[in-house]
């Protein structure tokens, strides 16, 4: 059953097609830094993640008519994403994704954070170890918070292929964060 | 009531976003220990995503719209090939639908489930025939043109 997001997204891709351009705007606010992140895991760069999630909302928007209201409008776009960035890359040399320390929210306590920072570097760990493509997955799971099927329908691979990747990394945050429970008992 | 070891290995195989299974939370409600490293896990994992959410602050929507209003007309590119993939399958399909109407009228005079019917008309059964096979054939025609026509959009219309 559609979300009130979902619904909403649904009628704000239908003005558009209808010739409301500027409604297109919502959505390129709602997902730029989504696209953006994916673009910095390809291109390191932070210049041409800009030009290249530029070229995705616009390559997003003159495909609109053809998204076909079948799962979520960001699975959609995030695949586009994906394969824009997979074909660039192949032009030039192999995919290359890297990640960047900057996924610590600094509204949390100082345990909190140090939480997050334990695993989000047991999460980084675990993803220099698999090839790339796995290795997304898990972004897209763990930094992203995408579901296992908007994850299926970006990259491409069978849900439970996903599910795997996904339950080894979380085994491997589990044994590290036991250390750390009596510690953060009070605050839970 | 599963144990303790099960009830891990299924918070660890949860989604994002996923309601917690039943028999599951009744397993974390019976068991504190469960309770707060399931607890534990999920506030980490959510605390990822929405950490690196709030992370980015470049915007693109300007110099985004800019490009779009500088569109000169709706331009539907192949860039999502899902419909394209799916579409030599339909047409498989209506092909089929098809066939099997046009051979089945044809084919309904040989049947002696329908020799009452060739009694009592005669010549005329070949008449009728006929005309069904037409009427069938223009709502067959009427509705493949109908399923297949695009809908309007920017492009189709007069700047």
């Amino acid at each position: 059953m559609a979300s009130e997001q979902e619904k909403e997204e649904i009628e704000i891709v239908d003005r558009v097609v209808q010739g409301e351009r500027e409604v297109f705007r919502v959505l390129v606010e709602r997902y730029q830094s989504d696209v953006i992140r994916l673009g910095m895991r390809f291109f390191r760069n932070r210049e041409d993640a800009l030009d290249f999630a530029q070229d995705v909302m616009v390559r997003t928007f003159r495909n609109l008519a053809g998204w076909r209201r079948q799962g979520r409008f960001r699975a959609w776009l995030m695949r586009l994403a994906y394969n824009h960035a997979v074909n660039m890359k192949r032009r030039g040399n192999e995919p290359m994704i890297t990640y960047e320390d900057h996924y610590l929210d600094t509204n949390f306590n100082p345990e909190r954070q140090m939480l997050q920072r334990e695993a989000g570097t047991t999460l980084l760990e675990a993803m220099k170890s698999l090839p790339w493509r796995f290795a997304l997955c898990l972004d897209l799971f763990f930094f992203f918070g995408m579901t296992y099927d908007d994850i299926s329908r970006v990259t491409g691979f069978p849900v439970n292929t996903i599910k795997s990747h996904v339950f080894r990394a979380k085994s491997q945050l589990r044994s590290v964060l036991s250390g750390s429970i009596a510690e953060v008992y009070d605050e839970l | 009531m599963m144990n303790c070891e099960q009830a891990m290995q299924r918070v660890l195989m949860l989604d994002n976003g996923q309601q917690i299974p039943p028999a599951l939370e009744k397993h974390l409600a019976a068991c504190p220990a469960c309770r707060l490293e399931a607890r534990l896990l999920g506030v980490v994992v959510s605390s990822l995503s929405a950490g690196t959410r709030s992370a980015s602050s470049d915007a693109i929507s300007e110099r985004v719209m800019q490009a779009i209003m500088a569109e000169p007309r709706w331009l539907e590119e192949d860039v999502d090939n899902s419909a394209s993939q799916q579409f030599p399958h339909r047409l498989f399909a209506w092909v089929v639908a098809g066939v099997v109407i046009f051979s089945s009228m044809f084919l309904v005079q040989y049947s002696d489930s329908f020799r009452w019917l060739r009694d009592s008309m005669g010549v005329m059964l070949q008449v009728w025939l006929s005309v069904a096979l037409a009427l069938m054939l223009v709502f067959f025609i009427g509705a493949f043109v109908a399923s297949h026509l695009s809908k309007p959009t920017y492009a189709s219309r007069p700047r």
